[in-house]
C-alpha cells in the first residue's frame, strides 16, 4: 500500500471501537429478547433455532438498513466477518441460554 | 381383547416416560437462585477488577524517561506525516543522535546475568497481576460448581427446549440412576453449564453503557509498557533499532497532493 493510499483510508482507532460496541450491544439485547421470546412461544427442538436464525439475520438487516445506511463497508472494515460472523457463537449461546430459562418457567 | 389392553399399557407407560411432571416450585427455589448467584458473581468479579486494577505502580524516573523516549521516537515514525518538512528534520537529527548514543538508558551496562524474575518486584507485580486476575476467574467458577453440585443434586431440574445426543446424559444427568431417561430432561449443573456459556451477552447489557473496562484495559496496557517484560527485547536494542529506523525514515507530508484525495472523497458521493 502506497503512503497516499494510506492517507485515504484512515480509520481511527475509537470509531472502529464504538461501532463495534454498538452493534454488540444490539446483538446482545435481541438475541437474549428473541430467546425469551421463543421460551414464552415454547418452540421446541429446530424449530427454536430456525427461529434465532430468522431473528439474527432479521437484526443484521435492520441494522445494516437502519444504522449503516446499507453501507456497512464504511463502518466495518470486513462487513461479514465483523457483523455476522464473529458475534455468531455468543449470541446462539445468549439465545439457548433465555430460551431454556423462559421455557423451563412458563413451561 | 388382551393385546388390546398390553398395546394401552405399553403406550401409558411410553407416555410417562416421555412426560415427567416436574414440582413448579423447583423454578423458584432452584432455578433462579442459581441465576441470580451467577450474575451476582459477575458483578462482584467486575467490581473486584476493577479495585486490583486501580493500583497505581512507582517507577523509577530513569525508567521513565527511556520508555518515554522509546514511545517518542514511534510517535515521529509514526505520526511524522504530520509535520512539516523542517520540523521533521530537526526531530529527525535529535532522535537518531540520543537514541544512538542511548544517552537515557536507564541501565547504561547490561548485567551479565539476566535479572531473576523471583526477586525483581516489579516482575513479581506483574506476575501478581496476572495470578489474580486468573484467580478471580477461576475461583468462582469452581466455588459456583461446587455450590450447585453440592446443594442442588439428585433431581432434574427442567426440560430443555432442543433435544441432546445419549453422550450428554452421562455430564448432565449426573447422579440421577435413570438410565432410558430422555437425556433432555437435565439436572441443575447442566443449567449451571448453560448459564456459563450465554452470561456474556448479560454481562454486557449490564456494563455496557459505562466505559470503565476499555478505560482499565486502557490504563493496564499503558502501566505494562513501563513495566519491562521478562523476555522482551532489552531497551538499548530497541533504541538502537529506533535510530536505524529514524535515520532511513524519508519524511511525507499528509498534504502532499491532498487536494486530488478530497476530489475524490466528494466524487464518489460518500
Amino acid at each position: 500500500m502506497s503512503s497516499q493510499e494510506h492517507f485515504a483510508n484512515i480509520r481511527a482507532q475509537e470509531s472502529i471501537q464504538l461501532n463495534k460496541k454498538i452493534l454488540l450491544y444490539i446483538q446482545d439485547g435481541t438475541s437474549l429478547g428473541f430467546g425469551c421470546g421463543a421460551g414464552i412461544l415454547q418452540l421446541e427442538g429446530l424449530r427454536g433455532f430456525q427461529f434465532f436464525a430468522a431473528s439474527y439475520l432479521t437484526v443484521v438487516a435492520l441494522y445494516v438498513g437502519w444504522f449503516c445506511r446499507f453501507k456497512p463497508a464504511k463502518y466495518y472494515q470486513s462487513p461479514i466477518q465483523e457483523i455476522l460472523v464473529d458475534p455468531l457463537f455468543r449470541e446462539l449461546a445468549g439465545f439457548v441460554m433465555a430460551w431454556t430459562f423462559v421455557h423451563a418457567l412458563v413451561g | 381383547m388382551f393385546s388390546n389392553l398390553l398395546a394401552k399399557l405399553s403406550m401409558s407407560a411410553v407416555g410417562a416416560a416421555a412426560e415427567l411432571t416436574l414440582d413448579p416450585m423447583l423454578k423458584y427455589w432452584v432455578l433462579f437462585p442459581i441465576s441470580i448467584v451467577m450474575i451476582l458473581v459477575g458483578v462482584c468479579r467486575q467490581y473486584l477488577m476493577v479495585y486490583l486494577g486501580l493500583k497505581t505502580r512507582t517507577v523509577s524516573k530513569k525508567r521513565l524517561t527511556e520508555v518515554q523516549y522509546i514511545s517518542k521516537a514511534q510517535a515521529l515514525l509514526g505520526n511524522g506525516t504530520n509535520l512539516c518538512e523542517k520540523s521533521f528534520k530537526m526531530r529527525k537529527e535529535y532522535l537518531a543522535n540520543v537514541l544512538a548514543e542511548g544517552r537515557f538508558l536507564a541501565q547504561k551496562e547490561a548485567s551479565d546475568t539476566p535479572p531473576n524474575p523471583l526477586t525483581d518486584p516489579s516482575a513479581s507485580d506483574a506476575m501478581m497481576n496476572m495470578v489474580t486476575s486468573n484467580l478471580a476467574n477461576y475461583i468462582p467458577q469452581t466455588l459456583i460448581m461446587w455450590w450447585v453440585n453440592h446443594f442442588f443434586a439428585g433431581f432434574l431440574l427442567m426440560k430443555l427446549p432442543f433435544p441432546l445426543t445419549i453422550k450428554f446424559k452421562e455430564m448432565l444427568q449426573n447422579g440421577i440412576m435413570t438410565p432410558d431417561l430422555d437425556p433432555r430432561w437435565v439436572s441443575s449443573i447442566s443449567w449451571y453449564f448453560i448459564s456459563t456459556l450465554g452470561l456474556s451477552p448479560v454481562n454486557n447489557l449490564l456494563f455496557g453503557s459505562n466505559n470503565d473496562e476499555s478505560e482499565l484495559l486502557a490504563i493496564s496496557q499503558h502501566q505494562q509498557q513501563l513495566e519491562s517484560v521478562p523476555g522482551g527485547p532489552s531497551p538499548d536494542v530497541m533504541m538502537k533499532g529506533l535510530a536505524n529506523d529514524i535515520t532511513i525514515a524519508q519524511h511525507e507530508s499528509c498534504f502532499d497532493s491532498i487536494e486530488e484525495r478530497v476530489l475524490k472523497l466528494y466524487a464518489d458521493g460518500n
